[in-house]
């Protein structure tokens, strides 16, 4: 082939190649597998495998659960199941009887500490006897009743901000019976308010045990 | 003896009732999330829309007709892929099966007498378990539509003798069987019947030239079912040697429970209902033994009822939807015990007499089926959610877009990821792995609790983590890059 030969081959094969409409690369992806009926699971809670072990929250001495016992108030005061004194009872059960069920959507509940104080941790149990998330778990504390005033997010993994709140940047977790403890800062305040939106297994809120740790304010 | 076809008072009172057993199967359908059961069937179907031949796999799926009743269907209203389903226009298909049932039930007028028809059709419009299951894209309610179609055709030509209600009640039988596997059963406690009752009666040997066509007919329409109209052969041969498959299951899997278990879910869905329903069938038994010297249609489905009930009660693999069968066949023993205990009474009392026990079995009944199937259809508490899918689910396409945009890679890792590939149809790329693959490269990973350490270490930093619920206590994570 000489060298005339070539460059006409050389353009021939280019012109080729340009004339050619270019598509998007699509690739094959696999198909799902069919299965049977799902078995209806009763797990044991798991612990959320992408975050590990939690370090523990570190407090004063001296520091006491200021809720136990005090009053609670919610968005939704008439309770499905359970009620609201189920909170603050100091019973952390799993079973039914132990848990209060408020209705769907953006709910929360409120404790009334009594008095302003230093606030170093919150723990809350929503739910225990299965592997659920709840969404859009937001604690907040503040003086007043209200929350429209001197409120600080303590805790918030609303990451979308679907429920008006702001985004947070906490992370989603399984509940276990372990609960969460969240790492209040000492902030101080006489009301401590729990949202969340429903969980990953029913569109509906609960709550077994809040837990306020703290001293009353000097 | 009535003349079904010219009683306008019964076709009309049955009408009604399939008219009230429809709007009862077909309201607020969209409402509870897609089962993984039907999810399955909608993939499968969502295949055969957009032209792949049905190839009958006995592991894991039922028989081919829902697919090719649906097919039709779907294609009427304009649906050609699974991208396009709706669940609605799906569960419209057992909605029908499960109402048109009751007008079946009008062919039997002669064996039963018309109250108990009238009766049995209030019940099976009504009653928790019956209505909830016609809400479900599963193969329950057309696999009892073909039941009752082989039954009623069969009793037809006992009384008529024309050979194409026999042609008829093959049909129904070979469709049966290419619908569940659990057909078997019902032939199995049909025997049982048919030697018992034929022992007391003269017309057995009557019935065997028109039992071979019967079965000839039966078989064939197996057969078409199966082959998939003859595009997929090795599907009869799988149809057989798929029980090797399905008597291993009966051993439980997972689903296995008490002897009692039926029992347990029925007083769960309504105690009181189950209570009246329960004397009336002792009393419907007692009459049928009383009067074995009429056509025996009765004595039929107590025995067979019963067989069916204790086929499935022995067997440890049980889902509430397999209870169905048995139910609505005792169920008819009952409207005969009713309409029998209404004869008590004097006639000029009757009507009211009828009236006054219907309100008293509905009242209660109706109250449980607007529990279970309409206010809290996937309530862990509720007898017939059985590994229901959570609505939770349903956040997951939104959360997508809002992540990713419309054409994001979704890739799906782990064993346990049903029923999301009905969740994420309307998504073009979207892939299903038992393993991680070796390229994580999706906008959107979405894994099963079994492969979520190793997806979670492999994606590393820069993706933030998400949970969504699928099924009580089941769990998928959601991994979308963390700058969107």
């Amino acid at each position: 082939m000489n060298k005339t030969q070539t460059l006409l081959l050389t353009f021939a094969l280019v012109g080729s190649a340009l004339a050619q409409e270019m598509v998007p690369l699509k690739t094959d992806l696999p198909k799902p597998l069919f299965v049977g009926t799902p078995v209806p699971v009763k797990l044991p809670n798991l612990e959320p495998p992408i975050q590990g072990r939690r370090p523990p929250v570190m407090v004063p001495e001296g520091v006491e659960n200021l809720a136990l016992g005090k009053e609670v108030t919610a968005s939704d005061m008439e309770p499905l199941l359970g009620d609201l004194t189920l909170i603050t009872d100091g019973d952390k059960e799993g079973e039914e009887g132990y848990w209060v069920e408020l209705g769907p959507d953006l709910q929360w509940v409120q404790i009334d500490l009594g008095e302003e104080a230093d606030i170093y941790a919150i723990a809350v149990w929503h739910y225990h006897s299965q592997a659920r998330v709840y969404h859009d778990v937001i604690v907040q504390i503040s003086n007043d009743p209200e929350f429209k005033e001197g409120v600080t997010t303590v805790f918030n993994n609303d990451d979308d901000n679907s429920s008006g709140l702001g985004a947070g940047k906490d992370y989603a977790y399984i509940e276990t019976y372990e609960g969460r403890v969240i790492d209040a800062k000492g902030t101080r305040g006489r009301y401590v308010r729990l949202y969340s939106k429903g969980n990953t297994s029913t569109e509906m809120n609960h709550y077994i045990e809040v837990e306020v740790f703290g001293k009353p304010a000097a | 003896m009535e003349n079904p076809r010219r009683d306008w008072r019964l076709w009309l009172a049955l009408g009604i009732l399939a008219l009230i057993a429809f709007v009862l199967r077909s309201t607020d359908l969209e409402s509870r999330p897609m089962h993984t059961d039907e999810a399955v069937n909608a993939v499968i179907l969502g295949n055969v829309l957009e032209g792949q031949v049905y190839r009958y796999d006995p592991e894991d799926r039922h028989g081919p007709t829902l697919y090719f009743f649906a097919q039709p269907w779907l294609r009427l209203i304009g649906v050609d892929s699974l991208a396009q389903m709706e669940a609605w226009q799906l569960r419209l298909v057992p909605a029908f099966f499960g109402a048109a049932s009751i007008l079946l039930l009008g062919l039997l007028v002669d064996g039963l007498g018309r109250a108990a028809v009238i009766g049995a059709g209030l019940i099976w419009a009504v009653y928790a378990p019956v209505v909830y299951f016609s809400r479900v894209f599963i193969h329950e309610p057309l696999f009892h539509f073909l039941l009752l179609l082989a039954l009623a055709a069969a009793w037809r030509w006992d009384r008529d003798r024309k050979w194409g209600w026999m042609v008829l009640a093959g049909v129904g039988v070979g469709l049966a069987q290419a619908t569940k596997e659990t057909a078997v059963l019902v032939w199995g406690a049909g025997l049982i019947a048919v030697i018992i009752t034929a022992s007391t009666r003269e017309r057995a040997a009557s019935w065997l030239p028109a039992i071979f066509i019967g079965i000839a007919v039966a078989l064939s329409a197996a057969v078409v079912a199966f082959s998939s109209f003859g595009q997929n052969w090795a599907g009869v041969l799988d149809a057989v040697t798929g029980y090797v498959g399905y008597a291993r299951r009966a051993g439980g899997q997972g689903h296995e429970k008490p002897w009692f278990t039926y029992f347990i879910w029925l007083w769960k869905a309504g105690p009181v209902a189950l209570c009246l329903l329960s004397v009336l069938l002792v009393v419907g038994c007692l009459r049928a033994w009383v009067e074995r010297h009429r056509d025996g249609l009765p004595a039929f489905l107590a025995l067979s009822g019963f067989a069916l009930l204790m086929f499935y009660s022995a067997i440890p693999y049980k889902t509430p939807w397999l209870m169905l069968a048995p139910v609505m066949v005792l169920t008819m023993v009952s409207a005969f015990g009713a309409d029998w205990l209404i004869g008590f009474a004097p006639k000029v009392v009757r009507p009211w007499f009828a009236v006054v026990l219907a309100v008293a079995w509905v009242l209660p009944a109706a109250a449980s089926t607007k529990r279970w199937c309409f206010e809290r259809p996937i309530d862990e508490r509720n007898p017939f959610a059985y590994s229901p899918t959570v609505t939770d689910v349903r956040r997951l396409p939104e959360w997508i877009r809002t992540r990713a945009g419309d054409d994001p890679l979704i890739q799906v890792i782990g064993d346990d990821y049903w029923p999301l590939p009905w969740e994420l149809r309307r998504f073009p790329r979207v892939g299903y792995w038992a393993q991680p693959p070796e390229k994580l490269d999706g906008d959107i990973v979405l894994a099963s609790a079994d492969v979520v350490d190793e997806v979670s270490e492999r994606l590393g930093e820069g993706w933030r983590p998400g949970f969504f619920g699928l099924r009580p206590g089941v769990l998928i994570l959601s991994f979308s890059r963390e700058a969107l």
